[in-house]
């Protein structure tokens, strides 16, 4: 699903990224583990489209990124970190005008937007304006934007940050469910969060992959022998 | 194309849903119907060869609503995606950057219209009140309001441009007026150098809005001013997207 090859990405003399490489299968959870500023975010923008590499390949479902970056996007579904939205639009609005713009056909718009309605549980504020929820509910409303279109492929950064802990859950469920029909990219700081919903887990450490392993895997290992990669 | 529709209606929607729109309307129109009062005014102090329509569409007050109003419609359409970050949720979505310009200046181009449309009604209810017409032909109207439309799509162009380039409103208001005050007085440059020749001088007031209006208002089409405002709003709408395209991720 995800071909990444000697990816790098320098913001002035700051190493982003240095030529890292991993592929991703359908259907697999794979969680971004890092401290601040190891990388986890400018990969994401990265595959997103948002950041053009200074070097390297991407290919997602054997597209290739730079040369068609417009036909990835028709393939992914994002969730930025914070989940911006516009505060002036209603919940159930706002998820029409995305699912227009990702090229939802307009008789099947109704569709979706009862599917992810249910599926994000936002029944109780589709009505409301998205400037009044609480950020649980906007980081659902964000999500269901991600889903609306059905990618194959979903960018999540950071879910689940600033919620509190049963909201937390409750997206971590979730997003354990959307494996059956996606192929998610989470970005997270919580490590018991990723050992519980992911396959596998990428470390990134000062822009290079430190592990890339399945949680069983990662428990074999002595961490404390290598760098540390996470709080 | 269908993509463009759907930006489109959302950022004209988006002026009506937050006071925008409506404290624009308000005082805009506050001012027009100033001015228009004053013009009646200045027309009654004796028999004089200029129309209504001409006087209206030449006064200090019409220039500085104008001028004020650009700004406002246009400060917010990138700055505010940048700060809110919904920039990237938006160009992550499979649209084209030319797409996302066009719809923000198309939308800011509308409410721009829908401002001005009120001001038709003062022309209407002249007549039974002065017993005259407002103007002597309708090419005063059409002439009027064409170049009202041209000046106002270049320098809603040049608004566009002013925020593409910033996440903070109040500089690319700032920068827009700057950008409109440049292209505003360039025209009258040889009031500041008396010293120019009179070539120098044709050829600059070629370029003079006011100039302009002033000649349209008349009912007199001249297809060089025409050529003149498209081009440049092409061309600033060209570089609004090349700017458009550098600075969306730089300005978080």
């Amino acid at each position: 699903m995800i071909a990444v090859e000697s990816l790098s990405k320098n913001f002035g003399s700051v190493e982003a990224l240095n030529a890292i490489s991993f592929h991703v299968r359908k259907g697999e959870i794979i969680g971004l583990l890092g401290s601040n500023g190891a990388g986890k975010s400018t990969l994401l923008k990265i595959l997103s489209t948002y950041l053009p590499p200074d070097a390297g390949t991407i290919t997602i479902d054997g597209i290739d990124l730079l040369q068609h970056p417009r036909d990835v996007r028709r393939r992914l579904g994002y969730l930025t970190e914070g989940a911006p939205l516009y505060p002036e639009m209603r919940v159930k609005e706002y998820l029409a005008y995305r699912a227009a713009l990702k090229g939802v056909p307009s008789r099947r718009i109704a569709e979706k937007m009862v599917d992810v309605i249910d599926l994000c549980a936002l029944h109780s504020v589709e009505r409301k304006l998205i400037g009044s929820l609480s950020k649980g509910y906007r980081q659902r409303v964000g999500l269901a934007d991600a889903l609306v279109n059905e990618p194959p492929l979903l960018l999540l950064d950071e879910p689940t940050i600033g919620l509190d802990l049963t909201q937390q859950q409750q997206i971590s469920h979730l997003i354990k469910g959307l494996a059956q029909r996606h192929t998610v990219l989470l970005s997270t700081h919580h490590l018991q969060e990723a050992l519980a919903i992911c396959h596998r887990l990428l470390f990134l450490h000062d822009g290079k992959i430190f592990f890339f392993g399945t949680p069983e895997e990662l428990k074999k290992i002595d961490l404390s022998s290598t760098a540390p990669p996470e709080k | 194309m269908r993509s463009f529709w759907i930006l489109w209606k959302r950022e004209v929607a988006a002026y009506f849903r937050t006071p925008r729109a409506t404290v624009l309307f308000f005082f805009f129109l506050l001012l027009t119907g100033f001015n228009f009062c004053a013009g009646v005014n200045a027309l009654n102090h004796g028999p004089s060869e200029t129309s209504i329509v001409e006087v209206f569409f030449n006064t200090l007050f019409f220039w500085m609503s104008f001028l004020l109003l650009i700004p406002l419609l246009t400060m917010h359409l990138f700055a505010e995606e940048y700060r809110l970050g919904t920039m990237e949720t938006l160009v992550t979505a499979p649209v084209t950057d030319a797409a996302i310009v066009l719809a923000k200046f198309f939308a800011a181009l509308l409410l721009f219209l829908l401002l001005w449309a009120p001001t038709l009604f003062y022309f209407i209810l002249f007549w039974p009140s002065a017993h005259q017409i407002a103007a002597a032909s309708y090419g005063a109207y059409l002439g009027a309001y064409g170049m009202l439309l041209l000046i106002g799509m270049f320098y809603l162009s040049l608004g566009c441009l002013a925020s593409a380039m910033t996440s903070h409103q109040l500089i690319a208001g700032i920068v827009s007026c700057s950008l409109m005050v440049l292209f505003f007085f360039i025209g009258m440059m040889t009031f500041l150098h008396r010293t120019h020749s009179p070539v120098m001088r044709d050829f600059v007031t070629r370029f003079s809005p006011m100039e302009h209006m002033t000649t349209f208002s008349r009912g007199l089409i001249d297809t060089r001013p025409i050529v003149w405002y498209l081009s440049m709003t092409g061309f600033t709408l060209f570089l609004t997207v090349s700017i458009f395209k550098q600075c969306r991720h730089k300005t978080n």
